[in-house]
């Protein structure tokens, strides 16, 4: 199973990856609702990294109380079964899962052709 | 009328009442002048009564976004922060990176317009549509960093955050505005706008998002030029080495400035250069939106930044007399702190540099004297001591104390660090630039030495090269693309703009813009009592020949200055005493 990996020491934090995911998910250029968040930000004089992505963990899945996650090459949400309890966004160790109108929204990697992966210009995130 | 890539909304907030209240965006403006720069300009004709004090309330500060800011549309991170200028008296727009204006426009705004002045020191909180204005009395007389830190602390990371550091408290003419520690709003006193305000900082955090006609088509298109055009050679080196590489362009030129540009070239560059720099690097960062990530954060020792960029290397180094890098991000890093415009302020010191050697006036500092110019930032900044001589920048200390012919600036703002005898057309762009002199309104050293595409000791052709160089920005600007995708054309802004907006625009278009973005700065001006007497060169250029480097024995001769200046104003259409016809005015508005 291919996963996104995340390399910290190539990204510039232009957070072009949640932007293109927004338009390709969401219909509008919206990282609040992207299903990845990747930043990068100054502390005390310290430049740190925020990687909120799907590793693919399974976590979600095995927290979910309506069996609406499955997860075979990605992540499929059945949306008729999930009740937006939260419980998976709980769960998430990456904090990338997404609860909005009772429902969440969870990466699913394009179907196995992520689009942030092909926009990333510094080729910090890849698909492997 | 509205327009899709717009938030077509414009929030105005009057400090003096702690109102707030939004409009439609002047869509005839945004028409004419498209976003950002030229927008913005257009607005402060509209709004600023002509003779108003620059640090009065009858003032305004503009933070001006664009139909790209928000989009993918690579390089777009930029925000236009303008206002009417206290060291010029002149139009100022400035350009800040980091993450600020593309939160502004998540949170619905193409513009925020500050009106009015607080009583009482304070901070505005954005958060969508919600404005808050909080007391500031704690972090009053605060450095700009700590009070990020402190603020960033407090309302968490989801919120960009403009700051000012002391010398924009003591309304100093060299104040910046500064956002992601490391990002300034530099030139003209931007800051001092905003310490008029009694305005510490404004934070903005949004989470709404920006629409285009077709989002896929467009995402697809932005993507397909962003690997393809951006993302090659002639831009990415700002990758590697950010701006440090101009240095040996400009050293290798003849236009790297020695000891207050009383010469150029350095022989022993290598000390302070980008592979020494490079060396103390621990990581890269963009603005948002951006594909090539230009800001190199370095540490050497207890000396942080993230930089320097090349025209502080100069200012802080060669031009001061001084190879020590330490000394350079030191520099660096206290004027960002005291939210001080490395170049004005380095100017400023290197002018007194020169005063005390030649005994004109003792300002207690020395070329080579990189801790005393890190002593003198911090009382420039408080208005203290020496400093507070220096406060004002060059032209007013040079008005006081004398040397006036060796003070490097045109209408009240500091020269970039591109010495003019060796790319002659540059010091016409100082002189015609909008806000003073300039590096970013026409970049002259492109045509005449990196590229050396036309001959730089001669005035002949310069009139129409600073005016290509100067369309070309004012529309890419007006765009809120960064100067750093150097490979962009007209042909891919309006084809990015077509698709973003909706509404067909042409290559063709996009030149017509940038003329006009030329042409409204330059009427803005002229209500202010400007002409060709304020489109001046420092008398050092025109009477001193250099003396080293691959420009040695060059000297601009007066008369091949103001035949400069003609060629200038007859291809804007402009009269030879450099004001403009009243139809041009009316036709641009």
């Amino acid at each position: 199973m291919k996963r996104l990996k995340f390399n910290k020491a190539s990204c510039i934090g232009c957070q072009l990856c949640s932007q293109v995911c927004s338009a390709y998910k969401e219909g509008e250029y919206i990282p609040s609702k992207a299903r990845i968040a990747i930043e990068t930000y100054y502390d005390k004089g310290t430049l740190m990294y925020a990687d909120h992505y799907c590793i693919l963990c399974g976590l979600c899945a095995k927290a979910c109380p309506c069996d609406a996650i499955t997860i075979g090459e990605y992540i499929q949400v059945d949306m008729d079964l999930c009740a937006g309890c939260g419980l998976c966004a709980e769960k998430c160790p990456k904090k990338v899962v997404k609860i909005r109108d009772d429902k969440a929204y969870i990466c699913d990697t394009c179907q196995g052709d992520p689009k942030c992966v092909k926009t990333c210009p510094q080729n910090a995130l890849t698909f492997e | 009328m509205t327009m899709l890539g717009y938030q077509n909304k414009v929030l105005r907030i009057n400090l003096t009442e702690k109102k707030a209240s939004t409009e439609p965006l002047r869509m005839d403006f945004a028409e004419k002048y498209v976003g950002s720069k030229g927008l913005v300009i257009r607005y402060m004709y509209e709004e600023l009564q002509p003779g108003i004090d620059a640090l009065g309330p009858d003032n305004k500060l503009f933070l001006t976004t664009g139909p790209f800011t928000g989009t993918p549309v690579p390089c777009s991170g930029k925000l236009s922060v303008a206002a009417k200028s206290p060291a010029t008296g002149t139009m100022n727009d400035c350009s800040i990176g980091g993450h600020a204006g593309i939160r502004i426009k998540f949170a619905g705004y193409d513009m925020i317009i500050f009106e009015g002045q607080l009583a009482e020191p304070g901070y505005v909180v954005i958060e969508d549509d919600e404005i808050k204005f909080v007391d500031a009395g704690d972090l009053w007389g605060k450095g700009s960093h700590e009070a990020e830190s402190i603020l960033s602390e407090k309302y968490g990371r989801e919120f960009s955050i403009l700051s000012i550091g002391p010398a924009g408290e003591n309304l100093s003419n060299m104040a910046c505005i500064n956002s992601d520690y490391y990002r300034q709003a530099g030139r003209g006193g931007i800051g001092a706008v905003m310490g008029s305000k009694k305005m510490k900082a404004i934070l903005v955090k949004g989470t709404g998002g920006v629409k285009v006609p077709d989002i896929v088509k467009t995402t697809d298109r932005i993507l397909e030029i962003l690997h393809e055009d951006v993302l090659q050679e002639d831009n990415t080196f700002v990758y590697d080495t950010g701006t440090t590489a101009f240095l040996e362009a400009c050293n290798d030129g003849g236009i790297l400035p020695w000891k207050n540009f009383s010469d150029t070239t350095d022989e022993q560059w290598t000390e302070y250069n980008g592979d020494v720099l490079m060396e103390s690097r621990e990581g890269k960062r963009g603005c948002g939106s951006c594909g090539l990530g230009c800001g190199n954060f370095l540490k050497i020792g207890d000396a942080v930044c993230e930089g320097p960029e090349y025209e502080t290397i100069s200012v802080a180094g060669p031009n001061a007399g001084i190879r020590d890098p330490y000394a350079i991000v030191k520099f660096n890093q206290v004027a960002d702190d005291m939210g001080l415009d490395t170049i004005s302020a380095g100017d400023t010191i290197i002018w007194a540099m020169e005063m005390t050697e030649k005994g004109l006036h003792d300002f207690g500092i020395k070329f080579g004297d990189g801790e005393g110019m890190v002593r003198l930032l911090k009382e420039m900044a408080t208005r203290t001591g020496v400093g507070a001589e220096l406060a004002d920048g060059v032209k007013i200390a040079s008005e006081k104390y004398g040397g006036t012919d060796f003070a490097m600036q045109v209408k009240g703002l500091e020269y970039p660090q591109y010495e003019p005898r060796g790319s002659w057309g540059m010091s016409l762009a100082y002189a015609v630039s909008d806000r003073g002199a300039c590096h970013m309104r026409a970049y002259a050293p492109n045509e005449e030495v990196f590229a050396a595409s036309i001959p730089p000791y001669t005035p002949e052709g310069k009139g129409q090269m600073v005016y290509n160089l100067g369309e070309f920005n004012a529309i890419k600007f007006s765009l809120c693309i960064c100067d750093f995708w150097g490979t962009i054309s007209y042909d891919i802004m309006a084809e990015l703009l077509t698709l973003v907006t909706g509404r067909e625009w042409t290559a063709e278009e996009m030149g017509e813009v940038g003329r006009r973005v030329l042409n409204i700065g330059r009427a803005f001006n002229q209500r202010e009592g400007f002409n060709r007497a304020h489109d001046t060169v420092p008398k050092r250029v025109i009477k001193d020949a250099l003396k080293s480097g691959p420009a040695a024995g060059q000297v601009i001769p007066p008369e091949a200055f103001e035949d400069m200046l003609d060629q200038y104003y007859e291809v804007m259409g402009w009269n030879k005493d450099g004001t403009m016809p009243e139809e041009l005015i009316q036709s641009i508005l």
